[in-house]
């Protein structure tokens, strides 16, 4: 049987039905109304993980990437998902190329704390670690990189540090992370962000005591040497954090990372991009 | 007052019928109904286990429209998490997706097995892993031949290498025996552990595996693995750090070990491996928590 109609009252009394005669050019989050409407909003075709072929479990969720252009006295990340919280991440992969801003040829470490809620939490004194590293002047060798500091100032407390070099800060040249791109600026025989700093990744167990940055199959590399030649590149990784000596001081889950120079409280600041990914515990 | 009208077909007024649907596609995004007739995509709308390329290529990485696929990037397959509640003596992930459009066979190119936050009841642990096919055999056989090359180091700075014939049957990750994972038996779940524990070994890393079967070096005389020639082959790399101090308050000792291992194998028959099993070789240790995780990338020279 056909009903010849463009309207069909409903059947509860409510508003009319329309019926649909097209469908929206997109897909993505297709709509019907009350009315009988199909619409599709104008929202951004994005994909933040991707969701296994066997029982369709998430991988990796990228949660967060800040690029800081210009110095900064910290860098932080943060995530912010809803769908999975700090408390949903069993391990996060942070990805990183920071450079300085300030004191040419100096050596330095750039830290790093986790944070909750915005406030950094590193279970710094009584944990310990161990790395690898390789240095052109003695090879591949152990480590005992980078001590936590549970204590003292913001400066001075820290779960882990990366050893580089800073480099000038002269005008345009690192007083702009972009600009380090750009041939022009960034040209020969001028001091240049690809001249110091730092890249690589760190992998954190997200336990609630215990916690650090116990997976780190790519380390960083980063230069120290504090002449003009590449004298002293260094490959380090492994760096693990266990609370050995005292119970942890903080067993929140941690939902960000921050980034500083170690003097950053003179200025020494720091640019460049930092990525946060998180691997979420659900399985099914 | 209303009446009820029984009609799966409305007519539109230029006359065309209008055939109202009655099932929802099986299409993999959040598409939802209500009993009152709403259909709607949640926020999501779709998801995938793989990336692709953004042009259809060739096997040989060539871009052009005559193609008619694009190769896909890294998959990921497979996941598995044990608790202190939940535990195994081994696990075994599917290494190998299904097929997607335009895939007439599913050869795996690479797998690699991830691994975070492994503990075990006890310290026997010896980490190990074996390649499966299909049926759950371990594709290495008696008529294999291998190398294998290992190195670790710990606090004390040294690292050590070894090179030898590894056993055939499963493939051990360490080297060194005086420095293995310790654990213990758990009443709860380290992830979620406030105070110190002894036995926590927080083992992490990761397997890598490049798999050749004897019969795709073999069927294809335009096959890129062709160039491996005859047999089969394998090429694996593996990196694994982990405590092996038993008791948390100690401080004498760095608590972490470094470690890689390098494999490669060959043999006159190799088959397809499809599974991935980690476990530990000798002992009845139980994994007591971890989480696991498999992504893989196909051969090229198989997707048309």
């Amino acid at each position: 049987m056909t009903v010849r109609t463009d309207k069909i009252q409903a059947l509860t009394g409510s508003a009319p039905l329309t019926l649909p005669t097209s469908l929206p050019t997109s897909s993505k989050s297709l709509q019907v109304s009350t009315t009988g409407v199909i619409s599709a909003p104008n929202v951004a075709t994005t994909l933040t993980n991707l969701t296994s072929s066997v029982n369709s479990n998430p991988g990796w969720v990228l949660l967060s990437h800040v690029e800081q252009d210009s110095g900064a006295e910290t860098i932080t990340v943060t995530n912010s998902s809803t769908t999975y919280p700090a408390s949903d991440i069993y391990c996060y992969d942070i990805k990183y190329h920071l450079a300085s801003d300030n004191e040419n040829n100096s050596a330095a470490n750039i830290r790093w704390s986790p944070m909750v809620s915005g406030v950094r939490k590193p279970n710094g004194n009584g944990l310990y670690g161990y790395g690898m590293r390789v240095l052109s002047s003695s090879g591949f060798n152990g480590t005992t990189n980078a001590p936590a500091s549970g204590t003292s100032d913001a400066y001075n407390s820290y779960m882990g540090q990366i050893q580089y070099k800073r480099q000038y800060n002269n005008n345009p040249n690192n007083t702009s992370y972009s600009l380090n791109f750009d041939k022009s600026a960034a040209s020969y025989g001028r001091p240049y962000a690809g001249d110091g700093g730092a890249q690589g990744t760190l992998r954190f167990y997200n336990g609630s005591g215990y916690q650090g940055s116990n997976i780190n199959p790519e380390g960083n590399s980063s230069r120290i040497s504090t002449g003009n030649n590449y004298t002293n590149t260094q490959w380090a990784t492994c760096v693990s954090t266990m609370p050995v000596s005292n119970n942890p001081t903080h067993t929140d889950k941690v939902d960000g990372f921050a980034f500083w120079d170690s003097q950053s409280n003179s200025s020494r600041f720091i640019m460049g991009y930092v990525q946060l990914w998180g691997m979420p515990k659900t399985v099914s | 007052m209303a009446s009820l009208i029984k009609t799966n077909k409305i007519s539109t007024p230029g006359g065309e019928d209008f055939t109202l649907p009655t099932t929802l596609p099986s299409e993999q995004s959040s598409l939802t109904s209500t009993s009152t007739g709403q259909l709607g995509y949640g926020s999501l709308g779709f998801s995938t286990d793989a990336l692709t390329t953004n042009n259809k290529v060739n096997k040989d990485g060539e871009a052009g429209s005559n193609f008619n696929s694009q190769v896909q990037g890294e998959t990921l397959v497979d996941k598995a998490r044990f608790t202190n509640s939940s535990t195994a003596n081994a696990v075994t992930l599917e290494a190998l997706p299904t097929l997607r459009t335009g895939q007439v066979a599913a050869n795996l190119q690479r797998t690699r097995l991830s691994f975070c936050g492994v503990n075990f009841s006890d310290n026997g642990f010896r980490p190990s892993i074996q390649l499966l096919d299909s049926s759950n055999n371990n594709i290495i056989n008696s008529s294999s031949s291998a190398q294998a090359l290992r190195s670790s180091t710990n606090y004390s700075g040294n690292s050590s290498r070894y090179s030898s014939n590894p056993n055939v049957s499963y493939m051990p990750m360490l080297y060194n025996e005086s420095y293995r994972p310790t654990g213990a038996s758990a009443s709860s779940e380290l992830f979620n552990q406030t105070t110190r524990r002894d036995g926590t070994a927080m083992m992490n890393g990761f397997v890598e595996v490049v798999c050749i079967s004897s019969a795709a070096s073999s069927t294809n005389a335009n096959d890129y693995s062709n160039a491996f020639g005859a047999g089969g082959q394998l090429l694996i790399r593996s990196y694994c750090v982990f405590r092996y101090d038993y008791t948390s308050s100690a401080t004498s000792n760095n608590s972490i070990i470094g470690f890689f291992n390098v494999f490669s194998h060959s043999t006159a028959t190799l088959n397809q491996m499809k599974k991935i099993k980690f476990y530990s070789h000798t002992g009845s240790t139980v994994m007591n928590e971890g989480l696991f995780w498999t992504e893989s990338t196909m051969n090229p020279g198989k997707i048309t």
